[in-house]
């Protein structure tokens, strides 16, 4: 497993889009209280064994979220249009891994229980190949 | 880890094949039968094979283009190929590949399978 390089890999493409970040204030793990909207949150991932005789390797599955507190949910739709671009089959390097391929899942939004804030979830499943520790 | 499939190593010309998930091991031996008037109705076959033939299937993700390049040229099509097992028993002997097909899916990584079939002496040497 990468789990670490690959939330990694995944954080540096999305940060390192521009338009992308013009749209939020920021990419987290922890969200620290006060934040504003809107942001994404790399949240939930899990993996399982993808190995063969001669290589080990994970398929995991990486669930990004985004908050927004604009009327309606035209906000959410576009960083979720965004997110997606950059992400589904596109190539990244992971370190200490080969990557293999990044395919989008499903996009979903909601509006929270306070009436005001967006919630939209994206998944998106990653197989990679690991390498040995650098 | 001991003990385990990945622990049995199939080299084909003296090297491992990359991304091998699933190896089959098949002996076959023809039977004779030689079954007549005197078996009273009984089937007798004969205590020696007419033919004892070996079958190896494989599967597995697409990361070696060995077998694929292989399927695609008519000539030259036998190899030397091993099986080492955990225990050290050995399956050995020279396979011509029969059959290759790829499966390649949308949204998922290529996968194969293939089955290589024996051609003259194949051995087994047990382990320990």
């Amino acid at each position: 497993m990468r789990l670490v390089q690959a939330q990694k890999a995944i954080y540096e493409t999305l940060t390192g889009d521009l338009p992308l970040m013009a749209m939020l204030t920021g990419i987290y793990d922890h969200v620290d209280q006060g934040t504003s909207f809107p942001y994404a949150v790399i949240g939930e991932d899990g993996a399982s064994e993808w190995d063969t005789d001669t290589e080990v390797g994970a398929d995991s599955t990486i669930t990004i979220h985004t908050w927004s507190r604009e009327r309606g949910r035209k906000e959410t739709k576009e960083i979720q249009e965004r997110v997606y671009e950059i992400l589904h089959r596109q190539d990244m390097t992971i370190e200490d891994a080969i990557f293999r391929f990044l395919l989008w899942q499903f996009s979903d939004s909601f509006l929270e229980p306070d009436g005001i804030t967006r919630h939209g979830v994206m998944r998106f499943r990653l197989v990679y190949d690991s390498l040995p520790v650098s | 880890m001991s003990g385990a499939g990945k622990d049995w190593i199939l080299q084909w010309d003296g090297a491992a094949i990359g991304g091998v998930r699933t190896k089959n091991v098949a002996v076959n031996g023809e039977a004779l039968d030689v079954s007549d008037d005197d078996s009273n109705g009984w089937r007798e076959l004969w205590p020696e094979a007419g033919e004892v033939t070996v079958e190896i299937s494989l599967s597995g993700l697409v990361k070696d283009q060995r077998l694929q390049a292989q399927a695609f040229d008519p000539e030259t099509r036998i190899h030397a190929v091993t099986l080492t097992g955990h225990d050290g028993s050995v399956i050995a002997g020279n396979f011509y590949l029969q059959s290759y097909s790829q499966g390649i899916e949308y949204k998922g990584y290529p996968t194969f399978d293939a089955t290589l079939l024996s051609t003259g002496v194949c051995t087994f040497t047990p382990g320990t």
